[in-house]
């Protein structure tokens, strides 16, 4: 009886040992030679699990684990205001398995909070842009995006606006941005910082602000209650699901588009194979409308740009938020 | 160790004093009127504050008698075996944090279950065998259940485990 | 009735149930590894609820909510580890009922007043919530630096008598809160030239370190006979606890108010709650010596932090603002179904919203089987020897941490926080001020800074607005009361006042 176990206990281990070899030299062959993606890919949100950003990748991993038949993990960083996960793909690999989601960035570097350049990142295609609305109270005496720029031009000293986030965000850059075009002394202008977009509505009902920058559907509840309007979208024209909301060119006739964008991006030197592998297989995602209807129906507004098109769009973004700090910084 | 009350006041009086000066050489941002520094010096001041009530108490203290001035020992301080094993735990975190890259999470957390239950039991078998099935239920539930990416290390190639 | 009728269809069917259940274990064990929150175990569950049917998604969700802010309670009363942050509150305290061998009795009075928070917070959504939701909208953030002001002081009252210790250990709490980027300017302070401090630390690793690392610390100072003492039979008293647990009926309805209101605030939770019904039951001197003002205090504060789950939906529902990323997970899953929030989500899809509550009800109801299920599994642990259970609950912590942030520095931040909250209570501070300095921190500050930007600098503006003159006349009760009463009493009473 015991020998007999013996014998069994040795048999299963040498078993077991060589199928353990097999294993380990089967799988240790494919990372070099297999192509990618052979194991789950990570896609780095630089914000908390329920955002906006966080919204947007989780559909995203669904449809690209349809595409390339592995697991695309959302991995949430959002310490720090969203400089921890950025610096987290940044710092990451180029091998394809760590990828992230970057939105509006270059002030990071201008508020001194990180040094990551557009030069640290290899961007696969943009997916989404959120043009900002600009919401009021409302029984605010202002009827009109014109009448309120007008009144903040006069007296800039006179109003609150909130950053909805950090003051160096999308929104109040899109706001920044306008009011510059305005003439407005931005040095004036009183902008209060606070927790994001839906704590900023909040505080616009409360009383505690005046103006606050954000996207309609982060307004939409609220602009349903009546208990606050829209002035304008910053954007050509209006939005689909806010046909109310009159867009920036009709009101102003400026062409400016201010807001807020996503897209995928990876680490700097990411290899070529992959990249056109990821931009193909987002444009096909992006012309799914499953994923359109599922975008839209988080009130994410889909906009696409390729590979080399989203380049050239971070350079431009670059360029003008620096030039809008360096203004700032009288 | 039992630190008195004077040497905790001493001590929040100096962390209060380099709160406040850390605070105050933080520079105004020309935007807002109230700099990074504003609210971490009001901190370092009551820091300081509350250190001077625990001094002054402690050596009230000391000169009726109830407490020595600086610190006592405590019961356990004297015993080598008891600073071996928080010198365990603690080496062993930092052990852990060296090695969980390179080697991976599953032995690296293997190592740390088995060497602290060898020690805090006396029976390295038991803890050895019981440490592969937390181990294995850590990894199930975290990595599988939840889908939290666990470093993986030398098994890195193995798939995607 | 129609609408009720077809809203319990909804509800009572196989597939909806089953997930319930399946969800309430998931979210009863998440809750009892310590450091694993709430809010966790609904992120991590959002792959798949957002591809679930709206009812059993969002139903899902909340009987995860409601089993993980219980099961909080668990490790908190058997091993001096609070699985949530919603719990630290009454730790101590509960501890002492494990030590005489009554834990169960305690957890079991913790389920059935948990289960009556969450239903009455539950019932306020259905009946109150744009009533409440409307007393939400006058916080600014005059009121809210009001409400952060009465929560240190409830943190003051929590750490015990000596109120020096008490303030340190708040203090480190705020100081350590204002580690990373400052909310308000952007700028980095107190880093160090270290990106990984650029964060800040991580409030889940810190309070798992200042728990559960301790814990495990001073189990290595115990000498090998005291190792096994918490091991005391622990007596099943569901019964008794399900009957004393009404006899504080009034206690139990105060915090499950508190816990409402203080739910519906967007950005105070159910740790606030919990913390500030705790310091409510505080009032009597002397509360805690006997096991009965023990249990006077605790189970409003278990009441309060189940409430607040519910309150915390209300102006999730009503105004879309989420108030914590559990509401904003709900708030993206309810928008993913089609339904909208906003005032009219009550009448478009009165069926499927009322489900949605009743579901939540049902889910708060199911604490009490679920909850005295979950004790008896639990107790279990204790039968483990300390010696493998301690290095195994260390690295429950460690991955736990990692889990929260994704981050190795978690693991930096437990083992330093450990050693810290070690120390600390070698020398008698209190931790439960820390936690709480933790979590109100930054509302502190951001909301004492901005107010004082609105204003240009003049202090008056915070007693300007109804709402903010009101939470500062009730701090400066709260403040103000004790010393005035006993001055009164040393009035009326010839007897000199003994020195206590």
């Amino acid at each position: 009886m015991p020998k007999t176990l013996k014998n069994r206990l040795s048999r299963g281990l040498r078993a077991g040992v060589r199928a353990a070899a097999v294993v380990l030299s089967l799988a240790a062959l494919p990372a070099f030679a297999a192509e990618w993606p052979t194991r789950p890919v990570t896609i780095v949100v630089p914000a908390g699990a329920g955002g906006g950003s966080d919204g947007t990748a989780r559909i995203l991993s669904k449809y690209l684990k349809e595409e390339f038949g592995q697991q695309f993990n959302v991995l949430n960083l959002g310490q720090g205001g969203g400089v921890v996960g950025i610096n987290r793909i940044v710092n990451a690999e180029p091998d394809g398995y760590t990828l992230g989601v970057l939105f509006n960035f270059a002030h990071y570097k201008e508020m001194g909070q990180a040094d990551f350049t557009l030069d640290d990142f290899t961007p696969i295609a943009q997916y989404n842009f959120d043009p900002a609305g600009f919401q009021v109270r409302d029984d605010s005496p202002f009827k009109t995006v014109n009448q309120a720029l007008d009144a903040i031009k006069a007296d800039p000293a006179k109003y609150t606006i909130a950053c909805a986030g950090g003051c160096g965000g999308s929104w109040p850059v899109a706001v920044a941005t306008l009011l510059d075009r305005w003439g407005v002394d931005l040095a004036k202008v009183r902008m209060i910082p606070g927790q994001g977009a839906a704590a900023a509505m909040q505080d616009l009902a409360a009383g505690g602000v005046d103006f606050v920058p954000s996207s309609l559907p982060e307004a939409d509840a609220m602009l349903r209650t009546g208990t606050v309007r829209s002035l304008a979208v910053f954007g050509p024209e209006r939005q689909e699901n806010f046909p109310d909301v009159p867009s920036l060119k009709e009101a102003t006739g400026l062409e400016l588009e201010l807001g807020s964008f996503r897209g995928l991006v990876a680490p700097a030197g990411l290899p070529d194979d992959i990249r056109a592998k990821l931009e193909a297989a987002m444009k096909a995602i992006y012309a799914n409308p499953e994923w359109q209807a599922d975008m839209k129906a988080r009130g994410f507004n889909p906009q696409w740009r390729d590979s080399e098109a989203f380049a050239d769009y971070l350079k431009q973004h670059t360029a003008d938020v620096q030039a809008l700090f360096a203004k700032m910084d009288l | 160790m039992k630190l008195s009350d004077l040497t905790w006041g001493i001590l929040c009086l100096a962390l209060g004093l380099g709160v406040f000066m850390i605070a105050n050489g933080m520079e105004k941002s020309p935007y807002f009127q109230y700099g990074a520094g504003f609210y971490p010096s009001i901190i370092g001041t009551m820091l300081m504050l509350v250190g001077l009530v625990l001094a002054s108490k402690g050596i009230a203290a000391a000169r009726a008698g109830r407490d020595s001035l600086w610190f006592s020992l405590c019961d356990w301080c004297r015993s080598p075996g008891h600073w071996l094993n928080l010198g365990l735990v603690i080496g062993g975190l930092l052990a852990f944090l060296a090695l969980v890259e390179p080697l991976g999470f599953l032995p690296t957390g293997w190592l740390l279950l088995a060497g602290l239950g060898a020690r805090f039991t006396g029976r390295p078998l038991l803890a050895m065998a019981s440490a592969v099935g937390v181990i294995g239920f850590l990894y199930l539930f975290f990595q599988q259940v939840m889908g939290v990416p666990l470093p993986q290390g030398l098994l890195a190639n193995l798939g995607g485990l | 009735m129609d609408v009720i009728l077809d809203a319990l269809s909804q509800v009572f069917t196989l597939k909806v149930l089953g997930i319930m259940a399946a969800s309430a274990l998931y979210g009863l064990m998440v809750g009892a590894i310590p450091g694993l929150t709430a809010t966790l175990a609904v992120a991590l569950m959002v792959p798949i609820t957002f591809f679930m049917d709206p009812v059993p998604a969002i139903a899902a969700i909340v009987t995860m909510a409601a089993m993980a802010i219980f099961a909080g309670d668990l490790p908190a009363v058997l091993l001096r580890m609070p699985g949530t942050p919603a719990s630290a509150a009454y730790t101590d305290q509960a501890y002492r009922f494990t030590q005489a061998g009554r834990g169960e009795y305690i957890l079991g009075i913790s389920a059935c007043t948990s289960a009556i928070g969450g239903s009455i917070g539950v019932l306020a959504l259905m009946f109150g919530a744009p009533l409440l939701a409307r007393f939400a909208l006058n916080f600014s953030s005059f009121e809210y630096f009001w409400l952060a002001t009465l929560g240190l002081t409830a943190a003051i009252m929590v750490g015990g008598t000596q109120v020096s210790r008490s303030a340190v250990s708040l203090l480190l709490g705020l100081l350590v809160a204002s580690v990373g980027i400052d909310p308000v300017s952007g700028e980095t302070r107190f880093t160090f030239g270290s990106d990984a401090l650029l964060g800040g630390f991580g409030f889940i690793p810190v309070i798992i370190g200042l728990f559960a690392v301790a814990e495990i610390l001073r189990y290595c100072t115990r000498s090998v006979s005291e190792r096994e003492l918490p091991q005391v039979p622990q007596q099943p008293l569901y019964w008794r606890a399900l009957c004393d647990a009404l006899r504080h009926k009034l206690g139990i309805l105060r915090g499950s108010v508190t816990g409402t209101l203080i739910g519906a605030l967007p950005g105070a939770g159910a740790d606030i709650a919990a913390y500030i019904a705790y310091a409510m039951g505080r009032r009597h001197r002397g509360a805690t010596a006997t096991d009965e003002g023990a249990v006077a205090q605790i189970a409003p504060a278990t009441a309060a932090n189940n409430a607040a789950v519910g309150g915390s939906f209300i102006p999730a529902t009503v105004f879309g603002i989420p108030g914590d990323s559990l509401t904003a997970i709900v708030i993206g899953v309810l928008l993913m179904k089609g339904l909208n929030p906003g005032p009219t989500i009550f009448t478009d899809n009165a069926s499927m919203i009322n489900a949605v509550f009743l579901a939540f009800l049902l889910a708060n109801l199911m604490l009490i089987p679920f909850g005295f299920l979950s004790v008896r599994l639990f107790k279990q642990v204790l039968r483990i020897p300390q010696g493998l259970l301690m290095p195994s609950i260390l690295l429950f912590a460690m991955v736990g941490a990692y889990a929260v942030e994704n981050s190795l520095f978690a693991v930096v931040t437990i083992l330093v926080f450990g050693v810290l909250g070690f120390l600390l209570e070698e020398n008698d501070f209190p931790l439960a001020p820390m936690i709480l300095g933790i979590v109100l921190g930054p509302l502190l500050e951001e909301t004492f800074v901005t107010s004082m930007m609105r204003s240009n600098g003049s202090f008056l503006a915070f007693f300007e607005r109804p709402v903010s003159l009101t939470l500062a006349l009730i701090t400066a009760a709260v403040w103000l009361a004790p010393p005035l009463l006993r001055l009164w009493r040393e009035h009326r009473t010839p007897r000199p006042a003994l020195t206590d």
